[in-house]
């Protein structure tokens, strides 16, 4: 039953009204593909809810809605079949334990030392330092050594100098589940900061002198502001609210110097609830105008979206024009707290906007600071009210910033949902617990691989070909507009309609020009190569014709040559090789990332496929190539014809 | 004082009043048609007064006036305080009055033509303006059809003021049935072919009928062979059917342009649903989804297909244009479109004047502007299948108000010509082919808005060409069906009437009384009852069309008209607000004009060189780098 089930699954991953495919794939013979299992299942589908829908004439209908926004319909002729498939799929996408996740059983064939390369790919330590620290100011703690003080938090935490252990200690105990404050983000020009940590436990009076002289630590450390302001990023309501539990927000009574706000970002159930509306909207058959955006305004989706994206501006205007530290806190501190943090440094930081920045920015202020994967994206079973669209919010708000600002980010809207993708296929190591401490205890870097080694081996399908280092938007800070503009958010169609193929442009203009500029690149690595063997060519020529003794013949020869290569130097006009859109359009590059583990599942399965692309002949598999480069570019094969780039390179 | 738009502002020395405008082509960013200007606001920091008319007052000193574009640009003009406080009070009120005289010269009598314009005695028109036999004979002969020629009936426009000189009707049919036949449609617009697909199938727009008229028999039997255009399937097409009205497009076109002022009152969590309340997108979308389902009849067998509007004037125009865009890749050329425009807009004599101008409020309507939007949409959605970018559909969507040529300043292509004086003495002696030189003082009746270079500078209309356009592409998939486009005689064996998205059955093809009953003849081909949610595409060409799973005709473009497929044109529409215009990275015209440039350039830095192995295969030069204008 089961495998014939993944067999039907796998065969209904294309379009969700391929009814018709389960028909054939129903029939119970051979079971051809029973070592798929679970877990496959799992990372491809990301099923989130199924439901059963009312019988028709064609059979029972299930539908079933994945965390990757695709919405498959399964129709069944059987009722008891339809019954069988229900009760088996719920029972296969729940699982209970860590270990019956994809990511113990994907083998890419990568060596230990390879492995071990991948999860060292990013350093957190690494990244401290380029932000300046330690410094005269800000030093590294080790007070959390073993997360004896705060479970959730990593080991590794800079605070101000000036904080002692005991003052670290102390507030860590007037703090929601010890989430004491701790260095998010440093301007090294201007010594402000940004700080996160959880709610105070203040109640309606509660004081805690340690929080207060950790405050003015962080005030201390930044010598250029005699404040620090404290960005409480709930709804006022909610924090109030909150104070009748004992918890609540600070006092700017008791704090010296801080300047208190609120920034309405709501909690993880409104937004929950927001998306739900939203792909409901999604989900219609064939939206009116109205239908659509009536839909889309209900939902609220894209207010929650902007008012994240205003307390990050609200923040790194802070940090960036009144030279001020800034002390994030949410609830826990680590939702709402990761979202505005890292949408301000990404405002802040032109490092961050980069391919290799961007990884880092996940790294620093999601996976290390305790941000609840495994809760939020269901990956194990558990409370459903646990499950909330966090940093697929986060993701969105980069996207609407590239949407904005179309030159300042290094990485493409493709980057982007590949990386939401894997946060819930679970298929890498990098996603999974809820806390360092956790992924310390399951060993995750022995046992997984990591999601950033695999998205920066294959990052020439990520690069923005708009990107431009020199370019006034990308260096220092990305200014919001202060006015009220709604407006300007999209809604992201290639994220929420990435499997309605109907929906998705069929051309776009940047796999236009990245097909050109991989074309071009090739070409020109080939102009290169040819340039330096007709050198060589000369050379012997020369050699013969001094030998020969015949002046004239040589010159002419390499006059010859040289206005032939300076010709084929001039920039040219020709359209000849000037490719319609490739194949890889936005559709089937949405097909790409549906499907994308396929091609992982090839690729990791078999890496000898790209590996031993023959490295001798590149050449002539490139000549060969290059007149239909442009036309057949899925993953698998721009992986292979980088590979015969190098293999190029290498050779001139 | 300094001017500025789009919150961007810079000083001009209070002595240097006058900009140089030696070079400067006139569609600058700062130029403003006195009719362009929608609304007229004086700031001070006390008050905000609007001023309407001459004799309205203006009791303070403005530092700043602000003037609303009704082509949603702001410009802003400042004044500095210190020593030219009164200037600003006779800047302000000079504008005001020019304002008033232009809009009560209505007919625009005073057209005063830049130095550019009126220097350039006789030149070319960079396309056909279709104003002689030959340009159409031309014009026939590109598109193949052969069963249609020219005719002169209306060369003096005794059938009807507002038809063309020339247009095309069948081979077969002679000038005098065209005569009579043209009288029994509402305003003589009889049916003429707009465009012939080479597949075969004929693309027809006409008027309504004129039911008041007691046709002969003689008379229906010519009407109905030229709806027929020799083809046995027939297809008459409800223009209006599923379309907003015109003054549904007006008051949507309003609302946006109030919605998309700088100080709109929308709160910002209403933003979507006020954008829905204009309803302008709605049309956009009913346009496009109307232009896509009859480009499906065209394309899907050969047939003759008869756009019907009663005047015949307005979403006529749109829908045979937008379906030539949607199935002719000729027409998604630079030229082509022009072309287009000219022959379907111009001179089919859509009244531009009384649309878009400022004679009396109640015919007012921008169908010219939504189409321009429906294909700004298509761009979108095809980038790679249009010669032409965004920044020319903005030229052109500034110029419809801009007096320096007839072209969208005249209801018809006879009062044009009458105000060009091209022919002043049709009714004295009428000599075939004879043009009459232009008179003296008045408009060069060869300048047409196509002379972009008047008015542009080479740079900006270098703009107007699109970096992702790939013609081979489009030229390779152009494979014209040879189908002989045989020719029936007798009357046709089924027709058609499309409406709400389905074609139903007819029993007659014109409402008379004498009309022959088609009831008897069977019809070869029976669509299948649509479901609701499908398009034509789909039950053309098997479910659903948009997976790609059966290769639509080549050259065929479906747009999509789903809701979140329709987006707001932002870099035309939202002008005004410069917040959304550096998103966009191009917060004034320079801008785009400085992005686009970049974007050429990486086009040329990245068209791939050709090695020395290849030069033997060397093609055509890439127009668009090679095109030096």
């Amino acid at each position: 039953m089961t495998s014939s089930l993944v067999y039907m699954m796998l065969s209904v991953l294309g379009p969700r009204e391929a009814g018709g495919q389960c028909h054939r794939s129903f029939s119970r013979q051979g079971d051809p593909v029973l070592h798929l299992g679970l877990p496959v299942l799992q990372e491809k589908l990301q099923i989130s809810t199924i439901e059963k829908q009312a019988t028709t004439a064609t059979g029972c209908h299930l539908l079933i809605r994945c965390k990757n926004f695709q919405l498959l319909q399964l129709i069944i002729p059987q009722e008891r079949d339809c019954h069988d498939v229900y009760i088996s799929l719920i029972r296969l996408t729940r699982p209970v334990k860590y270990e019956e996740l994809y990511c113990f059983s994907f083998n890419p064939k990568l060596d230990k030392e390879e492995r071990e390369q991948g999860w060292r790919l990013l350093d957190l330590s690494e990244e401290y330092q380029r932000m300046g620290l330690p410094d005269d100011h800000w030093q590294l703690s080790d007070v959390n050594r073993d997360y004896r003080v705060c479970d959730s938090y990593p080991t590794e935490l800079y605070v101000p100098k000036s904080a002692t252990a005991h003052i670290i200690l102390g507030s860590s105990k007037f703090r929601s589940r010890r989430r004491f404050p701790a260095l998010s983000y440093y301007s090294k020009e201007n010594h402000a900061s940004i700080c996160r940590s959880s709610q105070p436990l203040s109640g309606f009076s509660a004081r805690c002198l340690e929080d207060e002289q950790m405050l003015q630590a962080i005030r201390k450390a930044n010598p250029g502001s005699d404040f620090i302001y404290v960005v409480d990023t709930r709804p006022k309501l909610n924090a109030m609210a909150n104070r009748a539990a004992g918890k609540g927000y600070e006092n700017e009574d008791n704090y010296s110097n801080i300047k208190f706000q609120f920034i309405g970002i709501e909690n993880i159930h409104v937004m929950r609830n927001s998306l739900q509306k939203m792909l409901e909207v999604c989900e219609l058959k064939s939206p009116s105008m109205s239908d659509f955006l009536w839909g889309l305004e209900n939902s609220g989706w894209l207010r929650h979206i902007k008012a994240i994206m205003d307390a990050g501006a609200f923040i790194a205007k802070a940090v960036a024009e009144e030279g001020a530290s800034v002390l994030v806190h949410c609830s826990d501190g680590w939702d709402r707290t990761a979202q505005v943090c890292s949408v301000a440094s990404l405002l802040l930081d032109p490092h961050y906007r980069t391919l290799k920045g961007f990884m880092v920015l996940i790294e620093k202020d999601w996976i290390s600071f305790g941000h609840k994967f495994n809760h939020r994206y269901g990956n194990l079973d558990g409370d459903p009210k646990e499950i909330s669209p966090v940093i697929d919010q986060f993701i969105e708000c980069v996207w609407q910033l590239m949407e904005q600002f179309p030159c300042a980010f290094e990485f493409n809207e493709r980057f982007l949902i590949h990386i939401q993708h894997h946060i819930y296929s679970c298929q890498f190591g990098n996603f999974l617990c809820n806390s360092q401490k956790e992924r310390r205890e399951l060993k995750i870097q022995e046992r997984t691989y990591s999601l950033w080694a695999h998205l920066w081996k294959n990052r020439a399908d990520y690069m923005n070909p708009l990107f431009r280092a020199d370019h006034s938007q990308t260096q220092g800070i990305l200014r919001l507009p202060t006015a009220p503009c709604t407006f300007m958010y999209k809604f992201w169609s290639g994220m929420y309609n990435r499997f309605e193929k109907g929906l998705q442009p069929r051309q776009s203009v940047t796999d236009y020009l990245m097909a050109v500029k991989e074309e071009t690149q090739q070409l020109e690595e080939e102009l290169e190569a040819l340039g330096e063997r007709l050198e060589k060519i000369q050379k012997v020529q020369l050699n013969c014709s001094k030998v020969k003794s015949k002046p004239t013949e040589p010159s002419k020869h390499s006059g010859f040559s040289t206005s032939d290569n300076s010709a084929a130097n001039t920039p040219q006009d020709y359209s000849g090789n000037m490719k319609s859109f490739p194949s890889r359009s936005p559709s089937q590059g949405d097909e790409d990332s549906a499907l994308i583990l396929t091609q992982d599942n090839l690729k990791s399965s078999d890496p000898d496929l790209s590996a031993n692309s023959d490295q001798e002949s590149g050449v002539e598999d490139l000549s060969c190539r290059s007149p239909s480069g442009g036309e057949c570019a899925p993953s698998e094969d721009s992986a292979k014809d980088r590979d015969s780039d190098e293999a190029v390179f290498l050779m001139a | 004082m300094w001017w500025g738009g789009r919150g961007q502002s810079f000083n001009i020395a209070p002595q240097k009043e006058e900009p140089e405008m030696g070079e400067t082509p006139l569609s600058s960013d700062y130029d403003f048609a006195l009719v362009n200007i929608g609304q007229l606001e004086a700031v001070s920091s006390l008050s905000r007064v609007q001023l309407h008319r001459p004799g309205s007052l203006l009791k303070f000193i403005p530092e700043e006036i602000l003037i609303h574009g009704r082509d949603f640009r702001l410009l802003r003009v400042g004044f500095e305080a210190g020593g030219l406080e009164p200037q600003a009070f006779q800047v302000t009120m000079a504008i005001v009055q020019a304002r008033a005289q232009s809009s009560q010269n209505q007919q625009y009598s005073g057209i005063t033509l830049s130095k550019a314009g009126q220097s350039s005695g006789s030149r070319k028109s960079p396309i056909p303006l279709l104003e002689t036999p030959e340009d159409w004979e031309t014009e026939r002969k590109k598109q193949g059809a052969n069963g249609w020629r020219v005719s002169l009936v209306n060369e003096r426009f005794d059938v009807a003021t507002s038809l063309p000189r020339y247009f095309w009707v069948p081979n077969r049919t002679l000038d005098s049935e065209v005569r009579r036949a043209f009288g029994h449609f509402h305003q003589g617009r009889g049916p003429r072919l707009s465009w012939h697909h080479p597949g075969g199938s004929d693309l027809l727009r006409c008027g309504g009928f004129y039911t008041a008229s007691d046709p002969n028999k003689e008379d229906i039997r010519s009407v109905e062979s030229m709806l027929q255009a020799g083809h046995s399937d027939v297809v008459l097409v409800d223009t209006m059917d599923e379309l907003p009205s015109l003054a549904d497009v007006q008051l949507a076109h309003l609302r946006l342009r109030a919605l998309c002022l700088p100080d709109s009152s929308v709160s910002e969590d209403k933003w979507l649903s006020a954008l829905e309340g204009t309803r302008w997108l709605d049309y956009v979308r009913s346009c496009l989804r109307k232009a896509s389902d009859i480009s499906v009849l065209v394309t899907s067998r050969v047939r003759s297909v008869v756009l019907q509007e009663r005047g015949d004037r307005d979403f006529n125009g749109l829908l045979s244009s937008l379906v030539q865009l949607l199935s002719a890749p000729e027409a998604r050329t630079l030229l082509g479109f022009q072309s287009l425009v000219q022959r379907e807009w111009v001179v089919a004599g859509h009244p531009f004047l009384t649309r878009l101008g400022v004679t009396g409020v109640s015919e007012k309507a921008p169908v010219f502007l939504l189409f321009l939007d429906c294909v700004w949409q298509l761009l979108q959605q095809f980038p790679a299948e249009f010669e032409f970018s965004e920044f020319f559909l903005l030229a052109l969507h500034d110029s419809v108000r801009v007096p320096d040529t007839l072209t969208f300043l005249r209801d018809n292509p006879w009062e044009r010509g009458k105000q060009s004086g091209q022919f002043n003495s049709y009714t004295q002696v009428y000599t075939p082919g004879y043009s009459h030189p232009p008179a003296g003082n008045s408009v060069n009746a060869q300048l047409s808005v196509w002379d972009w270079d008047l008015r542009y500078s080479n740079e900006q209309i270098l703009q107007f060409h699109n970096p992702g356009y790939d013609p081979e592409r489009c030229q390779d998939s152009w494979l014209p069906r040879q189908q002989p486009s045989f020719m029936v005689r007798g009357p046709p064996s089924s027709v058609w009437l499309f409406s709400r998205g389905a074609l139903t059955a007819l029993n007659q093809l014109c409402p008379w009384r004498d009309s022959p009953c088609l009831l008897t003849v069977s019809s070869r081909w029976l669509p299948r009852p649509a479901i609701s949610s499908e398009s034509l595409a789909d039950q053309e060409w098997g479910l659903p069309s948009h997976w790609g799973a059966c290769p639509l005709p080549a050259g065929l473009l479906l747009p999509g008209y789903l809701g979140p497929q329709i987006r707001l044109w932002k870099r035309c529409y939202l002008r005004g607000r410069p917040e959304v215009q550096r998103g966009l990275s191009a917060p004034t015209i320079t801008g785009l004009q400085d992005e686009l440039s970049r974007l050429q350039e990486l086009i040329e830095k990245w068209t791939p060189r050709t090695s020395p192995e290849d030069r033997s295969q060397k093609r055509d030069p890439n127009p668009i780098l090679s095109q030096s204008c």
